[in-house]
């Protein structure tokens, strides 16, 4: 996506640019408006700083969930009834769950696994809601209709049955979580991007780019996509968060990663039932969300201000 | 007929070997069946102990209401349908049988004043309480009684079956079963209707009713535990009409049901004006709902007061009344060899799983029968499989199975089972075997694994339906329909098979003793534990009572100034 | 007008479509709702009289078309679990659910559009900076964390409601708004900060266009731009949005009647699934798409009405 963005760049070759000001007036900000921000407020205005913290806490969760492949505090399934519930401590950074396990050391492995289903699924969720917004937007018509109500339909069907249809046709597996969740996330990603679709196939930029014969597929990938960018870019990274917490209500059904492995839904779900005695066990996987998405959140923005506006 | 008093069998309950149990699911615990009562002593599953800030110490008011939050509502308050345990806790207080529970797990006559039975413990002799009237206002008469012996013929409960014909006001009422064919096309008995014909050995009043059984029982009270309904009643799933301490007054679906107190009840009424039972599909806000103050009492995990420290609480405990097992599918082929199971049962420790998911609160089993049956319980079983890696790690080498590896698919709403299963996991590994956890619904568990017995090992508490050793043994018996752990044993088979017909007390009970060892020989799965309900109330109330079965008894509770 | 017939047509046959759809979903998830009643005691002969009495032992097919028949004449069946008409259940949860939706749906829009604008006013302010943090933590913060959170705060620290005590609307009105006001809250935070930051965007990308220029250079105020004329246009982009909102809002008080406890549609469901409950389910199901199929209908036609660039193409 951050490659379509030089389409709207400054000095983009394409004619016709200045028209899209005109048209409706979204991104391209232009050089000299930028060069002005960024003397307000340093990093702020041009996404720099925006892009540097989210990289370094996206980063840092990520070297955990790397690092725990080889190494972790303690080991993440041992049980140790000597040191259950214990409040973090030098020694148990996060504390310990009701079982004694390090909290810390399974808040490193339940990363990866909580990362890998997370990110497949707005990936996939995101490359299929492209495809069909642009063509339902774009196209109209019959195609347009049949795909959106495909995607009411969806969206009318609670989430736990989907589940357990998605269990009793693919099977249990640690991935089947993957596709199920895909399927529930597709409907929304789609509507904002057929919506953005809509708003833009009239506008001049586009039409003055039909005109000197680009092609479609080019005006909707070129010229459509990076002006939906920042509409869809805040649903990715909620979207990004509704996974991790979905991952944790489907393990209940036997889809996705199952217990003792941790993931971070689950711990957060099962220290709700000793949330007062043990508080900690589900402050440690909340704030790791929170952090993860937080991170994403502000690379996403950095990435909006620095190469789109 | 030489016949005697059955209240003093019943006394002696332990001994005449009657009994029920029957237990249910607290907390965690997934029993679901049962409708009888059961046989620990009072001294192991009555005890309150009183801890949290302040044990009730007030003076005793009448009237007031009590919340209780719940986990799961009743699915219909049909008596006759409904069979789950958090259903009959509730019927407990509402519904009322010609035989009622006591404390202690002996039986003492309700809505009958009282019961003989003959010497061949094959004819049950039943007179009516006068003047006990139903919820809707009308007096119970043997019509009614009648009705609801019929509907419990009709509805298959458990014992009913053992009835030959019964007698009441100058006619004989016979049970007519007719033959069908089931699936497979083997021949089955289904309840038809009932004959009625004037007899000369009925009794001519309308008070006396005489039950003749087609085998000796003399665990029939316990059948008869079942709930008296009026013969007009409709539809008493949605509105139930008995005769108890409480009427069930209101039942809004997934907010409450209203209890109030039986005005006209015809013992000692309650003390409580009403009692109300909230439903929270989320059991983790039980706690914060009870520090809130918005309920005065819950059933807890084992964590018991743990959640609420800080506030007055009253912790009791009791017994499950179930057995949780690690039940091994013996058809799954590893399974099939003897040796496979023994070396899981090996491996398997009950007393870390007590001590890390119960917090020490459970009861070591080892056998399908619950401890509480004192009488008939094997206790020398409970350390058959004591702990023993190498032992574990031999028996899989001889058995070619060093690299075992097994899924266990396990009902995931019981976070207790969900549990014990990472516990397990671990114990597994040390003697190098695999087993990988597999959540499931309870719904699809109970269509997958055990109606269609898909699966390789699973995790549950199993009680009986009642506290007779046969309602816990007779699953395992090859053919059974309740087999779910395919066991195959034409020894035990054999062996059960005597213990049922046997006539003699002693031999009977040596036979079910025997009958047991054979099942924890064969390892037909890993028997791991009875589990502890651990229930917290709010100091504001007195009067807790514990039965040896897995029920509320509300009409005790008080209200404490 | 025939535009208008055309719609919604469409939509009675999509309602149709997913009603199949449902049915066979069911037909292939596992479960048996005699069972869930029985429990693990049972004997064959139970479940088989029990699926007689419910008769879920009749073919599904069968079941489905007693369904769509009764449905068309307006009777949804009996619920199984409940033993009790489908509607008269819907009666009873359908108004908790659509307040406490309604009341998010204004805390959303009351809250958010005003935010975004104020934020999109002070570009780069240090008011700016801390508000977009706060809405970043606000997107990221799970559903049923900030649940946990404001009954901890409001309700054990502070006694402003009593958690998990939940009270009927007929029986004590104040007493229900006092308590769904914190629900309400739960659902409202991560859509207020998604809608203004739309609205932000949108607002700062329509101040960039031309006839702002024109209406500064005229001598406008700045408020009366941003107000007047920026509002207007950046409400239009914004439009497609409230369908979304509201079917998150939808899902997300599924969580949140479970965590505050709340009788709603969410927990009926919930449950009606677990229970194999096949009319209810069926019912809800259609429910929420009408809902969805509506709500959508409805931003469809506005985006046609309020957005010029739109409009050119029918």
């Amino acid at each position: 996506m951050v490659k379509t963005a030089d389409a709207n760049a400054p000095g983009s070759a394409v004619p016709g640019k200045s028209s899209a000001q005109k048209g409706g007036g979204l991104s391209d900000a232009g050089a000299a408006v930028k060069k002005q921000m960024s003397k307000v407020s340093g990093g702020w205005a041009t996404g720099d700083n925006e892009l540097r913290i989210g990289l370094i806490l996206v980063g840092i969760i990520v070297l955990l969930g790397i690092i725990s492949i080889f190494y972790t505090p303690f080991d993440t399934l041992e049980m140790d009834t000597a040191v259950r519930s214990q409040a973090p401590s030098a020694v148990h950074l996060f504390g310990t769950d009701n079982f004694g396990r390090d909290i810390f050391s399974r808040t490193m492995v339940g990363a990866r696994f909580t990362l890998l289903v997370s990110a497949s699924t707005v990936l996939f969720a995101t490359a299929i809601s492209i495809v069909l917004g642009l063509v339902c937007g774009y196209v109209g018509g019959i195609v347009d209709e049949v795909v959106m109500r495909v995607m009411d339909a969806i969206n009318s069907f609670p989430s736990i049955l989907i589940a357990l249809v998605m269990v009793s046709v693919l099977d249990y597996g640690k991935l089947t979580i993957i596709p199920a969740l895909v399927i529930m996330f597709v409907p929304s990603f789609t509507r904002i991007v057929r919506t953005g679709t809509l708003q833009y196939r009239h506008a001049d930029f586009v039409l003055s780019n039909k005109v000197y014969g680009d092609s479609d597929l080019r005006i909707l990938f070129v010229h459509i996509l990076p002006n939906i960018y920042p509409l869809l870019l805040s649903s990715v990274v909620i979207g990004l968060s509704n996974a991790i917490l979905a991952e944790s209500s489907m393990s209940y059904l036997g889809l996705g990663i199952q217990p003792p492995i941790p993931s971070w839904g689950r711990m957060l779900k099962e220290a709700q039932d000793i949330i007062f005695s043990t508080p900690w066990a589900a402050l440690a996987p909340g704030l790791m969300i929170v952090v993860t998405i937080v991170g994403l959140n502000c690379i996403g923005e950095g990435i909006r201000k620095k190469y789109l506006n | 007929m030489k016949k005697r008093l059955l209240a003093l069998i019943l006394g002696a309950v332990m001994t005449a070997g009657v009994l029920a149990g029957c237990g249910g699911s607290t907390g965690g615990s997934s029993s679901v069946g049962g409708n009888a009562a059961a046989g620990s002593t009072a001294a192991e599953t009555g005890a309150a102990a009183a801890t949290g800030a302040a044990a009730a110490a007030g003076e005793m008011v009448e009237g007031g209401d009590f919340v209780k939050g719940v986990s799961t509502e009743a699915p219909g308050f049909d008596p006759f349908t409904t069979q789950t345990a958090d259903a009959r806790s509730i019927f407990f207080n509402i519904y009322e049988g010609l035989m009622g529970t006591e404390t202690d797990g002996s039986f003492k006559p309700m809505l009958a004043e009282n019961c003989e039975v003959s010497d061949d413990l094959q004819t049950y002799t039943f007179t009516l309480r006068q003047g006990v009237k139903f919820h809707n206002g009308n007096e119970m008469t043997m019509d009614d009684v009648l009705y609801s012996v019929e509907k419990a013929i009709a509805s298959s409960i458990t014992g009913y079956n053992e009835i030959d014909a019964y007698y009441a006001g100058g006619k004989a009422y016979t049970p007519v079963y007719k033959t069908e064919k089931d699936e497979e096309g083997n021949d089955k008995q289904v309840f038809d209707k009932v004959d009625v014909a004037d007899s000369e050995d009925a009794p001519a009043d309308d008070v006396t009713l005489v039950i003749h059984l087609n085998t000796p029982d003399s665990g029939f009270p316990a059948v008869v535990t079942n709930p008296i309904v009026p013969k007009d009643a409709e539809d008493l799933a949605t509105n139930p009409i008995g005769t108890g301490p409480f009427v069930m007054s209101e039942f809004v679906e997934q907010d409450y049901t209203l209890l109030t107190k039986n005005e006209d009840y015809w013992g000692e009424p309650a003390h409580l004006d009403s009692v109300t039972l909230k439903y929270y599909e989320n059991t983790a806000e039980l706690a914060t709902n009870y520090i809130a103050g918005a309920i005065d009492g819950f059933n807890s995990n084992s964590n018991g007061g743990k959640e609420i420290e800080g506030t007055e609480y009253v912790e009791n405990t009791r017994h499950s009344n179930s057995v949780q097992l690690l039940a091994l599918n013996n058809d799954f082929e590893p399974f099939k060899d003897v040796r496979v199971r023994q070396a899981v049962a090996y491996a398997v420790d009950a007393d870390d799983i007590i001590d890390k998911v119960g917090y020490g609160h459970g009861t070591k089993s080892g056998t399908p029968v619950i401890p509480g049956l004192e009488k008939y319980w094997n206790a020398e079983l409970a350390d058959a499989y004591n702990v023993n890696v190498d032992k574990a790690k031999e028996l899989l080498k001889e058995a070619g199975q060093e690299n075992l590896t097994f899924t266990v698919r396990v009902p995931s709403n019981y976070q207790v089972h969900m549990d014990t299963a990472q516990v397990i996991v671990n114990q597994l590994k040390k003697a190098g075997i695999t087993m990988e956890i597999e959540a499931v619904d309870w719904n699809t568990w109970l269509k997958e694994v055990y109606t269609e017995r898909k699966y390789e090992a699973t995790i549950v508490s199993v009680d009986g339906n009642t506290a007779f050793p046969t309602s816990f043994l007779s699953r395992y018996v090859s053919d059974a329909g309740n087999n779910f752990v395919n066991f195959n044993s034409e020894e035990f088979d054999k062996v059960y098979g005597e213990a049922i017909l046997c006539a003699d007390d002693a031999e009977q009970v040596q036979l079910f003793m025997d009958a047991q060892k054979i099942l924890s020989d064969e390892c037909a799965s890993v028997f791991i534990q009875d589990i502890d309900s651990i229930i917290i109330n709010s100091p504001a109330f007195g009067g807790f009572k514990s039965y040896p079965l897995y029920v509320d008894d509300y009409s005790a509770l008080y209200s404490v100034q | 007008m025939r535009y208008l017939m055309k719609k919604v047509c469409i939509m009675l046959a999509t309602l149709f479509v997913i009603s199949i759809v449902t049915f066979w979903l069911f037909h292939i998830v596992p479960g048996d709702p005699a069972a869930m009643i029985l429990g693990t005691s049972a004997s064959q002969e139970q479940l088989e009289s029990l699926r007689r009495e419910l008769g879920t032992d009749r073919p599904l097919t069968e079941q489905y078309i007693n369904w769509i028949s009764g449905a068309v004449r307006g009777d949804l069946g009996n619920s199984i679990k409940y033993k009790k008409p489908v509607t008269t259940l819907l009666k009873g949860k359908l108004p908790v659910t659509l307040i406490l939706g309604g009341m998010s749906l204004a805390l959303v829009i009351l809250i958010g559009i005003p935010l975004g604008v104020f934020t999109a006013g002070r570009k780069h302010a240090l008011s700016e900076q801390i508000l977009n943090l706060a809405n970043i933590i606000g997107i990221s913060i799970p559903n049923f964390f900030l649940s946990i959170l404001l009954i901890w705060v409001f309700g054990l620290i502070l006694h402003w409601f009593t958690p998990g005590r939940f009270v009927s609307l007929s029986k004590n009105t104040a007493g229900f708004f006092r308590f769904m006001i914190f629900p309400a809250i739960a659902i409202a935070i991560p859509q207020i900060c998604v809608l203004s930051k739309y609205i932000r965007t949108a607002v700062i990308q329509e101040v960039r266009a031309d006839y702002v220029r024109t209406a500064r250079s005229k001598g406008s105020t700045k408020n009366r731009i941003l107000y007047v004329h920026v509002l207007k246009n950046a409400i239009v982009s914004v439009v497609p949005l409230i369908g979304m909102i509201v079917s998150s809002i939808f899902s997300g008080s599924i969580v949140i009647e479970q965590v505050f406890g709340i009788p709603g549609i969410g927990r009926l469901l919930i449950a009606s699934v677990t229970s194999r409950d096949f009319p209810m389910v069926q019912t809800l199901v259609m429910y929420i798409a009408i809902l969805i199929l509506v709500v959508n209908f409805i931003v469809d036609i506005l985006i046609q009405i309020m957005d010029p660039r739109i409009r050119i193409a029918n």
